[in-house]
């Protein structure tokens, strides 16, 4: 390297980098010349795990995947297996799977504001939205029994029907979100120092998009309406009307505000969810997990996390209950490696913390 | 029209976000702990909570646990041989436990859950490591029922012919399950083998259930010979104490093991599986067994197996026993008794049919020539009540009554039958009288009396039900004190049954006594009287001089461990020792008499 250079590194522990990753950097004054993504300091061989457990047991292991969101590990893990094996899901718990799911990003992305802001200095509102966090995950508790990792959908359903007043209490929820909002866009979206310091910076257009396949708030950023709700009609998706936001510039302040627009929408969603849940029984239990091998098949699906596409593989190979493969698709795969090296090449050091909670990149996704 | 959210209204200001400062002004929405309490939900997965009185070590929990954070520890504190449970308990380690609470969807107890206890603090990790107790059972947070758990609690039932149907003839009443009967029933198993104890055979129950669920028909027979060789016979009449002792049967319908094992003997192909059997070497001893019911049949089998060459010696005309003259063919076809029956022949064991010993053959004759003797005759007389006038016509003893019905020979019933007693062979005789009756007289008026009250009647709830669906009408706690006239007779002929109300059944001690209301009785009419009070030995066969030999406990003969009497190479068992007088039970002693006479013998 050229004598001019300085190593930087920004991880494994730093509050800029989103979990224990380390960007590698090369700098040429505050210009970044180079960045290596480290990733593995969370790897913990999730794939591989799950080629040793059986179906019932690998419930408790696929949200760890994701930390910020766990809820689209068990949704799409769901979906392979009842694909695979042919499972009818009953109507309410795809209602409720569509509640956890939309709960859940609204969730992350008060989570990934809070990251956002810690990387601006705008810290009142990290506080904020990390407080308001807790507001959400106090309804998880009380309909899963856990904070964090639900643990809730598995192949079949759910696993328990909504505890009695819950509906209100969401209600509650989703109308102090909604004042609270107003209080965000004062503080942080109308804010002159985010708005300076994200409004056209890392621009990511079509070519880019096409590139590195995109998805997302990413894209929805740059106008093009790709939402996997509606591509794929999963769960409840059909029977709710929701629009896809769209803004036209494709830079960082156009993805947090598609991610600040997707609160009011997810809003909206269980609105909507809730009022039109019909009765009925929430599992149609799975076989017996001991004498539970599925057929020979594979199946790839999808769901719309908070960042974008996020998908798995599994394959079953008829011999035994234990998945013969599972990979593990998210979106930060590219924008966390490929898409950073050539997007941050040339830009002052500060943009690094924007890319990052910019784009959402989740390590655990890519150490899975 | 595009929903509101879709536009957003962008702005930028210096001044907007100092109005944030007004919030210094509010009250703080974080909970102060510990001073203050945070409230935690109903659903609330903490630390385990495991109620040791409801356990019953099943070891579903750490058989399902991905983290394996549960081990299954043996509690010697509890006893080895209780049936339905094991001796061991659950231990969690907390360093490794994920709180997914799957341990306590798939208790079928119940006995586990999660409290919503989530502190714990200790400079020591083993602390971390320990038995969930009753501790925190006040303050329950996530718990399963039936419902929500991921086990199934629901039994697929099996198809019963209608009443009016099955009570014309002696037709079958069940077929059992079809195949996608037992695929979804087998499917329920758990394989964690509680029942295992509580069958007399210990048969490995999981193992083969679980070969019936992925269609090994003739694994899953190969597995119940192990312990078994009349699974045909149990997988239709068996007393199926492992289904009572069915982990799932705690909170849901207990497994139907028995129509499992029945359905798993029809599809198995016993050619294939007749190689395996045939024993690798002759050894060159001769053993006589006497009598070829089940605990007979069963002691031939391993015996045959282990390289003995057997000779039963039966005197009915077809090998079964009581399995064969004692239970109605409309329970027991004659077919699979003959599939269990024809492997062993197959196998060469030889079954001297219609040769009574004492009468065709000397008793000693049979300890002379052969290495050992296995007595295995049953209780082959029916016990009598005790009560006058029982020798009056019309009078029958069940076994007499099932027998000759099950010989095809002629059987003449009366229009109006009493039997008294309230076993499965009262109910056996109470439904094979239907059936002539509809046959004979083509209506039925049947009734049984017996002493115990309707709940505590030691016959099967679904017999008792069946029975009933049929015509037969049950009258429980009536009886005959001693002394009084029991039976009514009119020109030596049963006319009626004079029954006495039962007060109490057992005395203060609980020890059988029962306690009558002399003052009031009823007259029942009858022309029919059959008595099915239990069944008695008949040892006129061994001669006198052997059998003063013989150390004998009440009427039984006395055997040790190898089930050798006091008699040098006289064995016995089945119903004339063991008290259960169950087939299984008979089968069960027929396998250890066969390991103990090759003990005894080769040694």
């Amino acid at each position: 390297m050229d004598q001019k250079r300085v190593e930087l590194f920004i991880g494994p522990n730093h509050p800029g980098a989103a979990g224990n990753s380390c960007m590698h950097l090369w700098m040429e004054g505050d210009i970044i010349k180079h960045v290596e993504p480290e990733y593995g300091y969370l790897h913990r061989a999730f794939e591989k795990l799950m080629e040793h457990r059986n179906l019932m047991q690998n419930v408790s292991i696929i949200p760890r995947i994701c930390v910020p969101e766990p809820d689209i590990n068990e949704e799409v893990y769901a979906r392979c297996i009842e694909d695979i094996c042919s499972i009818e899901v009953p109507e309410r718990a795809k209602y409720i799977r569509t509640m956890v799911l939309e709960l859940a990003r609204m969730a992350a992305t008060f989570l990934n504001l809070g990251f956002m802001c810690g990387g601006l200095g705008i810290y009142t509102v990290m506080q904020w939205a990390f407080a308001d966090r807790d507001f959400i995950l106090d309804l998880f508790e009380w309909l899963t029994g856990g904070r964090v990792y639900h643990i809730f959908i598995i192949p079949g359903g759910v696993r328990r029907d909504l505890p009695s007043g819950f509906k209100a209490r969401v209600e509650e929820v989703l109308k102090y979100i909604e004042a609270r909002l107003l209080e965000y866009d004062r503080t942080f979206y109308h804010n002159s120092f985010f708005v300076f310091r994200t409004k056209g910076h890392l621009i990511v257009g079509e070519e880019e998009i096409k590139r590195y396949c995109l998805t997302g708030p990413a894209v929805r950023a740059a106008g093009f309406a790709i939402d996997m709700r509606k591509l794929h009609q999963y769960e409840a998706y059909p029977d709710i009307d929701f629009d896809v936001v769209t803004l036209k510039d494709g830079d960082a302040y156009s993805r947090m505000l598609i991610k600040r627009m997707e609160i009011e929408q997810s809003i909206d969603i269980i609105r909507q969810v809730l009022a039109k849940m019909p009765e009925g029984k929430v599992l149609n239990k799975p076989i017996n997990y001991k004498k539970w091998i599925p057929p020979k098949g594979e199946s790839y699906q999808v769901v719309e996390s908070t960042n974008g596409e996020y998908g798995y593989y599994m394959r079953f190979n008829g011999e035994s209950g234990n998945p013969y493969r599972v990979h593990v698709r998210g979106p930060s795969y590219t924008t966390g490696t490929a898409l950073m090296q050539e997007l941050m090449k040339d830009k002052p050091i500060e943009d690094m913390p924007i890319y990052l909670s910019s784009f959402g990149v989740c390590p655990p996704e890519i150490d899975r | 029209m595009a929903k509101k959210y879709t536009e957003y209204k962008q702005k930028k200001s210096l001044i907007e976000p100092l109005l944030a400062i007004k919030n210094l002004f509010q009250k703080p929405i974080t909970v102060k702990i510990p001073a203050e309490k945070r409230e935690v939900s109903p659903r609330y997965r903490g630390f385990h909570t495991n109620d040791l009185e409801t356990c019953i070590g099943c070891g579903n929990c750490s058989e399902i646990c991905p983290t394996s954070a549960i081990t299954m520890v043996h509690d010697p504190s509890l006893p080895d041989d209780e049936p339905g449970r094991k001796p061991q308990r659950p231990w969690m380690d907390y360093g490794r436990c994920c709180f997914c609470a799957l341990c306590v969807d798939v208790c079928p107890s119940g006995s586990l859950s999660m409290t919503k206890d989530f502190v714990w603090t200790s400079y020591n990790a083993d602390d971390f490591y320990f038995m969930p107790d009753n501790k925190g059972i006040d303050n329950k947070g996530w718990q399963s029922d039936p419902e929500t758990s991921i086990f199934h609690h629901e039994a697929v039932p099996v198809d019963i012919l209608p009443s009016d149907e099955r009570k014309k003839d002696f037709v079958v009443v069940t077929q059992g399950y079809d195949r996608e009967k037992a695929l979804a029933e087998s499917m329920r198993c758990m394989e964690c083998d509680v029942c295992r104890l509580a069958c007399p055979a210990q048969m490995k129950i999981g193992d083969y259930i679980r070969e019936i669920y992925f269609e090994r028909y003739d694994d899953a027979v190969r597995i119940m010979l192990e312990d078994n060789p009349l699974s045909g016979v149990c997988g239709t009449i068996c007393t199926h104490r492992c289904q009572d002792n069915c982990a799932i049967s705690l909170r849901g319908d207990s497994l139907s093991i028995m129509y499992l094992k029945g359905y798993a003997v029809k599809q198995a192909d016993y050619n294939k599986l007749l190689d395996e059997l045939k024993p690798e070497q002759e050894l060159g001893k001769k053993i006589a067994i006497i009598g070829a019911g089940p605990s007979g049949l069963s002691c031939a089998f391993y015996l045959r197996k282990a390289g003995f060459s057997v000779d039963i010696y039966e005197k009915n005309a077809e090998p079964g026993g009581m399995v064969r003259y004692g239970i109605p063919s409309y329970r027991l076809p004659n077919d699979i008794i003959g599939k269990d029956v024809k492997l062993m022949q197959e196998m060469g064991v030889n079954i001297k049919l219609g040769v009574e010993v004492g009468k065709d053959i000397e008793f000693e004759k049979l300890t002379s020539e052969y290495d050992a003797v296995y007595i295995a005759c049953g209780l082959q007389k029916g016990m009598k009540t005790g009560i006058a006038n029982e020798d009056a016509e019309g009078v029958w003893q069940a076994v007499d009554f099932l027998g000759q019905i099950r010989r095809g020979e002629d059987m003449k019933v009366g229009k109006k039958i009493i039997v008294i007693g309230g076993g499965n062979v009262a109910m056996d005789a109470a439904r094979s009288a239907v059936r002539l009756q509809m046959k004979q007289h083509g209506n039925v008026d049947v009734s049984v009396i017996c002493l115990e009250d309707f709940e505590t009647m030691p016959a099967f709830k679904e017999e008792i039900e069946e029975a009933m669906e049929e015509g037969v009408k049950i009258l429980p706690c009536v009886g005959v004190p001693r002394g009084k006239e029991g039976v009514l007779v009119r020109d030596g002929k049963v006319s009626g049954f004079r029954g006495y109300p039962v007060k109490a059944l057992r005395d203060a001690q609980g020890r059988f006594n029962p306690q009558f209301d002399e003052n009031a009785h009823t007259d029942f009419e009858a022309d029919m009287i059959i008595e099915a009070v239990g069944q008695g030995p008949d040892f006129s066969f061994v001669p006198e001089s052997i059998q003063e030999k013989m150390e004998k406990v009440a009427w039984r003969f006395k055997v040790d461990e190898n089930y050798m009497t006091s008699v040098k190479g006289v064995f016995a068992g089945g119903d004339i020792w063991n008290a259960r007088r169950d087939a299984i039970s008979a089968i069960a002693d027929g396998k250890k008499a066969a390991e103990g006479i090759a003990r005894v013998i080769l040694s």
